[in-house]
């Protein structure tokens, strides 16, 4: 896999169904070579900054990409989109914990099974900075301060109050 | 020059004394918490993302013609009002159990390039009718 800065003329001249992550006011341009038997998928986003969000699945079948407000996951044997699903807020951290896909966006937490099925979602009260792995949790911290605890094998989902997190 | 701990703008309600990063502002139709312009505005260093993340936000609101050493946050502040009666940005309206999120894109002219900023107001509890909070931000520079 190598992903490569492209021009904007360059990425226009990639078929529109290879433009799996498209953004309309783009600021960067780039291509996703998955071999000569996969070829070349269009990536564009807006921020010049702000870098992909890239994961492999744990048996290195499935890749995830996010950015903006855009999530896909492409299967890497027969290259097929199995997931592409627009957020409705930017995408902020993303990461495999036990097989699971999580997805941090401004206003929600996500988790995808190993075949880009939606397992489980849930809002949160405000924007949040990241999230840690602690074994089967995730602990997700808020921009002003709360935390929350997610179990990802059973969505059991938390506030954490300041002794929980010190202990 | 208006102290930072002593905003006032002719877009708030009443004037508010600030006293502390964690203040709420009241604006004219909606709240936001002071510290979120320090994300707008590139202070952000939590995480290696997040200061891109912000860095980003500082970049593009110059480019937009905001700049926080030339009123930049009462322009935001103003922006934040317009966006009121700005169009809906539909696709990214978000219901939870918190509230309901929705977005409004101002147009934006005059900067060194033109754009717009997309402005996220939270409803809490899904109250339309209460003032929302402003939680976010997206700029956007038409090339």
């Amino acid at each position: 896999m190598k992903i490569e800065t492209i021009t904007k003329s360059e990425f226009d001249k990639i078929p529109g169904i290879r433009q799996i992550i498209c953004h309309e006011y783009a600021q960067t341009f780039a291509c996703l070579d998955l071999g000569e038997v996969l070829g070349c998928y269009g990536l564009s986003w807006r921020s010049q900054l702000v870098e992909l969000s890239i994961e492999h699945s744990t048996d290195k079948t499935m890749l995830w990409i996010g950015i903006d407000r855009q999530l896909v996951a492409i299967c890497l044997q027969s290259g097929r989109i199995c997931l592409a699903m627009p957020l409705t807020a930017n995408l902020i951290q993303m990461a495999i914990i036990q097989k699971i896909t999580a997805v941090l966006t401004e206003n929600e937490i996500l988790l995808f099974n190993t075949n880009g099925s939606l397992r489980f979602n849930h809002g949160l009260p405000d924007c949040p900075e990241q999230f840690s792995i602690t074994g089967n949790n995730l602990v997700i911290e808020l921009l002003e301060g709360d935390s929350f605890s997610l179990n990802v094998e059973t969505g059991q989902f938390r506030k954490l109050v300041e002794e929980v997190l010190s202990s | 020059m208006i102290p930072s701990e002593t905003i006032q703008c002719q877009f708030f309600q009443e004037w508010q004394p600030l006293t502390s990063s964690d203040e709420v502002i009241q604006g004219a139709g909606f709240t936001i918490k002071s510290s979120k312009f320090d994300f707008f505005f590139g202070r952000v260093t939590s995480t290696p993302t997040n200061t891109r993340r912000s860095l980003d936000n500082l970049r593009d609101l110059r480019a937009l013609g905001i700049d926080e050493a030339s009123g930049g946050k009462e322009k935001l502040l103003q922006i934040f009002a317009e966006g009121l009666n700005a169009p809906e940005v539909e696709e990214d309206r978000k219901i939870n159990e918190y509230g309901t999120n929705i977005s409004h894109k101002v147009e934006l002219r005059g900067g060194e390039k033109p754009g717009a900023i997309v402005v996220r107001y939270f409803y809490a509890e899904s109250n339309l009718g209460m003032n929302p909070q402003v939680t976010s931000i997206v700029p956007l520079i038409y090339q």
